[in-house]
């Protein structure tokens, strides 16, 4: 019995913990977590702007330093055609990183904010299972502690019968 | 009063001591440096011609050492053509500019090394130099001289970058021309096309235009110029290359460039005034070319200093001396030799940066005219 104890104790407190880890989760994220990954995916996005704004303003520099050059030539081309295939390259990733913010707003909080709350659910859920689970286990283990006393008094009756 | 006229006859006593011990140093390196610089010139009038090539995994490649052995042959027949006439000295250039302009021409080592513009821009120079050179003119090499100079220019312009300048390395693009231009590697060439154009030489004048703005894109508000030509140039903070302590050398053969085109008429920003400032900046910050001098990797030292940097540097300071006016030269003059001298080794030989085949050789060159050049500057 005493085993039986000290192993259910165990479990409990491990279930308690993972409740209060999955509590302190959900805390977290109603508290800043929700608008700071919005904040972290707009700057991402400012970044990925600006990087687009400098190589737009740079290609345009680099097309005003060839003329006044004016020696034109096949690597002139080359690296003018590289710079717009950049500028194409960073494009998509300026609109990569809108997206990621629409599908934050959108779809990601609402299935972070489930998932927060499933964890916590589950946590209690399971607390409660072992609860369960336990009061069975140590009604299960009486009955057949009661049964063997019965058996043994038995046992003995028979014994001084004889 | 009487104890201030004595304080102020000492001192001037004491500078002018100064600077003849200054200038018996000045001749006795410029005497070791020839010494050294005669016993490398081999039986054809180059300079120890890939004796022992560089085997480094990068620059192991013959046309490269080709490239650096005619450049290091250009600077020692500079040296040689920057000091008083003699007639052996005399017989030692005319075979170093024949040998000039007799090898065959370097060629593009790789895809994206264009060293071969080392090659260029120095033989150019040298054969400027020569074109002005009295034993060269008696002796009849004048015409083949402008010759050979006119190829190299059709090869150099083939190497401009559309961003207006020259540069050593293509792997930027690995294109035919390069995009990636230096200010340093610039400066030479405008000074070659120049001196070249003052000898009345054909040049091609919007090329040449060009380049000079280029050179002026390249400076920047500290007196500095970036290393490479840049979109839009900008002072480096911190411990970058783009300022004045990462910039030391370049500022120097930068300001030459550009006095020289200014004093030919071209717009540009250097005068007088800031070629002082540009001495000045080099003596204030000295440390970080002796801190760099001899380090074995490219850009280890503080402000991406490389070991190389450091003769090369040296010699245009001594061709500014020599533009300067006696009494404003001779303030330079001792911390001048001294930077050079005291890296003279036990044989004459000059080095800053470990070149198997040529890294003693354009060490004392470049030493010995960037003295000679210095010394004129007294003598004026």
């Amino acid at each position: 019995m005493t085993t039986l104890t000290q192993s259910q104790d165990l479990e409990m407190f491990d279930a308690r913990g993972s409740l209060a880890r999955a509590e302190h989760e959900l805390n977290l994220f109603n508290s800043f977590g929700k608008v700071e990954t919005e904040k972290s995916l707009r700057l991402d996005l400012l970044l990925e702007q600006d990087a687009l704004d400098d190589s737009t303003e740079e290609l345009e520099q680099l097309k005003i330093m060839y003329d006044r050059n004016n020696l034109a030539d096949v690597t002139a081309q080359m690296v003018l055609n590289r710079a717009e295939r950049n500028l194409q390259r960073q494009q998509i990733s300026v609109e990569l990183a809108q997206s990621e913010i629409t599908k934050w707003v959108q779809l990601g909080m609402a299935r972070a904010q489930t998932d927060l709350d499933y964890d916590v659910t589950y946590a209690k859920l399971n607390i409660a299972y072992l609860e369960a689970e336990h009061t069975s286990s140590r009604a299960e283990l009486n009955a057949e502690i009661n049964d063997l006393k019965l058996f043994i008094a038995e046992l003995r009756a028979d014994s001084e019968d004889e | 009063m009487n104890s201030l006229v004595a304080i102020g006859l000492l001192c001037c006593s004491a500078q002018s001591s100064q600077l003849e011990l200054a200038e018996q140093a000045c001749d006795t390196a410029i005497e070791r440096g020839n010494t050294f610089l005669y016993s490398r010139q081999t039986g054809n009038g180059g300079l120890s011609l890939n004796a022992t090539p560089v085997l480094h995994d990068v620059w192991a490649n013959a046309e490269t050492n080709r490239s650096w052995h005619i450049a290091t042959t250009s600077i020692a027949a500079m040296a040689w053509m920057a000091q008083p006439q003699d007639d052996a000295r005399d017989l030692r250039i005319a075979r170093a500019i024949d040998y000039l302009c007799k090898s065959p021409l370097v060629k593009r080592p790789d895809d994206w090394d264009t060293d071969n513009t080392w090659a260029y821009v120095y033989s150019l120079c040298a054969l400027t130099r020569a074109g002005n050179n009295d034993y060269i003119e008696k002796t009849h090499r004048t015409k083949i001289i402008r010759q050979r100079a006119r190829v190299i220019m059709q090869e150099l312009y083939k190497y401009q970058s559309p961003m207006g300048g020259w540069a050593y390395y293509a792997d930027e693009t690995k294109a035919v021309t390069p995009n990636w231009a230096t200010s340093f590697q610039t400066a030479v060439a405008v000074i070659g096309l120049l001196e070249a154009k003052q000898l009345g030489w054909s040049v091609d004048e919007r090329r040449l235009r060009v380049a000079i703005d280029t050179l002026i894109h390249c400076r920047l508000p500290d007196g500095s110029y970036t290393y490479s030509v840049e979109i839009i140039p900008r002072v480096d903070t911190g411990t970058g290359i783009d300022n004045v302590k990462g910039g030391l050398s370049r500022i120097q053969s930068c300001n030459y460039a550009l006095y020289l085109a200014k004093q030919m008429g071209y717009k540009s920003p250097i005068g007088h005034e800031q070629i002082i400032t540009g001495l000045q900046q080099l003596f204030a910050n000295h440390h970080y070319l002796d801190i760099a001098r001899g380090r074995p990797t490219p850009h280890e030292a503080y402000h991406y200093n490389s070991g190389y940097f450091y003769f090369f540097g040296h010699y245009y300071a001594g061709l500014l001396l020599e533009m300067l006016p006696k009494k404003e030269a001779q303030q330079f003059f001792s911390p001048y030799v001294n930077s050079v001298v005291k890296t003279q080794h036990g044989d004459g030989s000059m080095l800053d940066f470990f070149l198997d085949a040529s890294g003693k050789e354009y060490g004392a060159a470049f030493g010995v005219a960037g003295l000679c050049h210095a010394r004129n500057s007294l003598k004026q």
